[in-house]
């Protein structure tokens, strides 16, 4: 989807990969829009999240698997990305916040929190996949 | 709803204010979530935001008028300010467009670099949507 051939795919994946905080929107079971920034680890093709059980964006992604995510525009508004896509609740052990290119992307700011991936492990325990269907980006020159 | 004698509520009251990027989260009568990053005013009880009279977002609220607007810049995830609340697609004599003296102040210096007016965006982005909060959402961490 990203042809990283071209100048602006590439930054696109560059962002992709190096910034900490993406939002994503889902639809409530009754038909309401829910909107929440997440960690996330994008591995050219799909985006991994780790969601704690209870939370309403796991309970909104199994009634409507639908959603879009958007890289934050720093408040000026010339670099918007957005994906739209698919989400799926995966059932894999081995999908952990102690993955290695996990824990390394988040090891500052997990820092800062006063956190661990492996504290993290035992609260973020539903990973979920995001396969993008369309990237929509404008402002990059 | 905002209490600005409350240092928190005068800190999100603040940002909304100064900000000038918010997401605008929809729903797709189809039942996709949509979001795009866009100018607003806050007023102190209501947010503006200017539209070209067909995209997405104004058909989408045709049919749901539920949104939930999100602060672009989330400090890195350190705060998050978001509002949910239900929008109203304003008539085109209404009187409110990106010709408001408010709004113009705001955008004055984003309206010069982009070589606009605010005259000339009030002609193409004529539908002006007004959302009524319903709920603020700040977590503190």
């Amino acid at each position: 989807m990203l042809d990283l051939a071209q100048p602006k795919d590439a930054h696109i994946e560059q962002r992709l990969r190096s910034e900490l905080i993406i939002w994503l929107s889902t639809v409530r079971p009754d038909g309401r829009p829910h909107l929440v920034p997440v960690w996330f680890l994008w591995d050219g093709a799909t985006f991994l999240i780790f969601s704690q059980p209870k939370d309403l964006k796991l309970r909104n992604l199994r009634h409507n698997p639908d959603v879009v995510l958007a890289l934050e525009t720093r408040d000026q508004g010339n670099e918007v990305v957005l994906i739209e896509g698919k989400a799926a609740l995966l059932d894999d052990p081995t999908l952990k916040t102690t993955m290695p290119t996990y824990a390394e992307k988040y090891a500052e700011l997990m820092k800062s929190m006063g956190w661990t991936a492996e504290w993290m492990a035992t609260r973020y325990t539903e990973p979920v996949r995001i396969t993008p269907t369309r990237f929509i980006s404008w402002g990059h020159e | 709803m905002l209490d600005v004698k409350n240092a928190r509520d005068a800190h999100i009251d603040e940002r909304l204010r100064s900000n000038t990027m918010i997401w605008i989260n929809t729903v797709r009568p189809d039942g996709r979530p949509h979001s795009a990053a866009v100018w607003f005013l806050w007023d102190g009880s209501k947010f503006f935001i200017f539209s070209m009279p067909n995209t997405q977002k104004v058909r989408n609220l045709r049919q749901n008028t539920n949104v939930v607007l999100a602060l672009d810049d989330t400090k890195n995830g350190d705060d998050v300010i978001q509002v949910e609340g239900k929008a109203d697609l304003l008539e085109n004599n209404s009187g409110v467009s990106a010709t408001l003296p408010a709004f113009v102040a705001k955008y004055d210096r984003m309206f010069k670099s982009m070589g606009s007016t605010p005259e000339a965006m009030a002609a193409e982005y004529s539908q002006a949507i007004r959302i009524t909060p319903t709920k603020f959402l700040a977590p503190v961490e």
